[in-house]
């Protein structure tokens, strides 16, 4: 790529950077690991610039490489980890420690989600896709989104730390 | 679960998401590992290439039910009959080894995501449009472990067959999705050997594909006795820039001319079936034009590329700004004369002049470079 193009591809990385790591951690719970996965959507759309730069959403390709790396991450270390969707409690004092304790129990309980389900909710609750955008991001049919965002949200409906007192 | 819950639920992942701040974009890191990407990329079209070059020795293997070295050689692929339009998306279905698998199209991607047996496109994405109402195009895409063949033909294409190694024939009707008539196709990597495609029941074009890492790239199709170009291979330059070694060489045949290259990104293909249309649009023709790389992925601030041109031009030489000049020798190819290059970005060429046999002057053409 030339110089120019070099500038557009920055241009495209820095205005993305941010949703896309948060994308990443709302699937993983990992700050790092999640902007390794923004690293490699980023990195494939570099080496593909000319076509994702004319095409009409580059967002939903950088978002279904995210969830597809990250799933498969996760078939990679099913047999040599063992996930456990538990996050290490940590002490801290008084309102932070209220906030950190809301973060994690929300944490832990999209870690318990299988991942189909936890991608679903991120995708369609945290940036508001909408079925057939969710269906395209994640390979599936849209009636895969529904019965998967359904499932989701009704094991979340049982975790009482999760929707008791409302929005933190 | 209520709106009410759902309404908590997108707040408390706003709180938890927005609040999430990544370090700073790595930018650098990231254009190093797209670099890299890309020259994987091209490794693995340089050894597709290299079962091209392998063919090529043994006369008449090209055409037809070809088995390149590395086919598997006991698979059964199938197709399912989808009907005339697609239910949600799909409009590719079948079988691998009894395995499942999916071609899926949408509007709410760009692009291609291949997965093993699952293929997902945006509806505007990798083949574009057929045309006219008699064309075809075949696009593939490559999972590793599973070639796939996705296109669009015109209103007046009946049906495309696809043609196996072992001698399968598998019949695609075409689905409608997004306003366009789509074909798809799986199978295992180096099977697909040949594309056909009807209007009512008469053989319209057919098409021969040029090996790319594996998957089948059908790039020039042609009438049913058309021959195409004949099978070539030939180096049409090598040489040393900035520290950099760079040589590029030409594969034509009934698919059209493809080109490969060292040190520079990606590969193109052209399609052509005869030296005369390839030549009709222009006197010179660029087949491939990038920056030039080193091998481990840094731009080097020069140009590479490939051009074509007339038979009766034997050198090319290019005037650049300073007014230094620059000799460059073609190679005939397939009925033209090919020549790649490998140039500075500053000065910057000015001017081309071709010669002919005699050592006479046949065109002088301005600016044009580095592509």
């Amino acid at each position: 790529m030339d110089a120019a193009a070099d500038a557009e591809f920055s241009d495209f990385m820095h205005g993305r950077w941010t949703q896309l790591v948060r994308l990443g951690y709302g699937l993983t719970g990992d700050l790092q690991l999640a902007e390794d996965l923004a690293q490699t959507a980023f990195a494939k759309a570099y080496a593909s610039w000319g076509r994702v730069r004319r095409a009409d959403n580059p967002d939903a390709y950088l978002r279904r490489i995210v969830v597809n790396a990250n799933r498969s991450r996760f078939r990679k270390v099913r047999v040599g980890e063992v996930l456990t969707g538990v996050v290490p409690e940590l002490a801290f004092a008084d309102d932070e420690a209220d906030d950190r304790h809301d973060r994690d129990a929300l944490v832990a309980a999209l870690l318990e989600l299988p991942y189909g389900q936890r991608a679903a909710v991120v995708l369609r609750y945290w940036l508001d896709l909408t079925e057939s955008e969710t269906a395209a991001v994640l390979g599936c049919s849209v009636g895969n989104v529904k019965s998967q965002s359904s499932r989701a949200l009704a094991k979340l409906r049982t975790n009482p730390v999760l929707l008791e007192g409302g929005a933190a | 679960m209520s709106s009410h819950d759902e309404r908590e639920l997108r707040a408390r992942l706003s709180v938890l998401l927005d609040d999430v701040e990544p370090s700073l974009p790595p930018v650098t890191q990231v254009v190093r590992r797209g670099r890299g990407i890309r020259l994987r990329r091209w490794i693995s079209l340089a050894a597709g290439l290299a079962i091209i070059a392998g063919a090529a020795l043994v006369p008449g293997l090209l055409q037809g039910h070809r088995v390149s070295p590395s086919a598997p050689l006991h698979y059964k692929v199938t197709v399912t009959a989808l009907g005339k339009n697609a239910r949600d998306g799909v409009v590719g279905a079948g079988t691998i080894d009894n395995k499942r698998w999916r071609v899926v199209v949408t509007r709410s991607m760009s692009g291609c995501a291949p997965e093993t047996y699952l293929l997902t496109c945006g509806l505007q994405s990798e083949s574009g449009s057929a045309g006219g109402r008699r064309q075809a195009t075949l696009d593939y895409a490559f999972s590793g472990r599973t070639q796939f063949e996705l296109g669009t033909v015109g209103a007046d294409v009946t049906r495309v067959v696809i043609w196996l190694s072992n001698g399968t024939e598998l019949g695609i009707r075409p689905v409608k999705a997004g306003g366009q008539r789509w074909v798809a196709v799986a199978a295992p990597p180096q099977t697909i050997t040949r594309a056909v495609s009807f209007v009512g029941k008469s053989e319209y074009q057919y098409a021969l594909p040029y090996l790319a890492g594996g998957a089948a790239n059908f790039v020039t199709w042609l009438r049913p006795g058309q021959a195409g170009l004949p099978v070539a291979n030939a180096s049409v330059g090598a040489g040393e820039l900035n520290g950099v070694s760079w040589s590029a060489a030409v594969h034509t045949g009934p698919w059209g001319y493809c080109i490969s290259f060292q040190n520079s990104i990606g590969s193109s293909c052209v399609a052509a079936a005869s030296a005369k249309q390839l030549l009709s649009g222009g006197k010179l023709l660029s087949l491939v034009c990038g920056p030039l790389y080193t091998s481990n992925g840094k731009q080097t601030g020069a140009w590479f590329g490939v051009k074509v041109v007339p038979s009766d031009v034997k050198d090319v030489v290019l005037r650049f700004a300073d007014d230094s000049r620059l000799r460059l020798a073609t190679t005939a190819v397939a009925g033209t004369r090919v020549f790649g290059y490998a140039i500075p970005a500053r000065p910057a060429a000015v001017r081309t002049l071709e010669y002919g046999v005699t050592g006479h002057l046949l065109h002088s053409i301005a600016g044009g470079w580095p592509c």
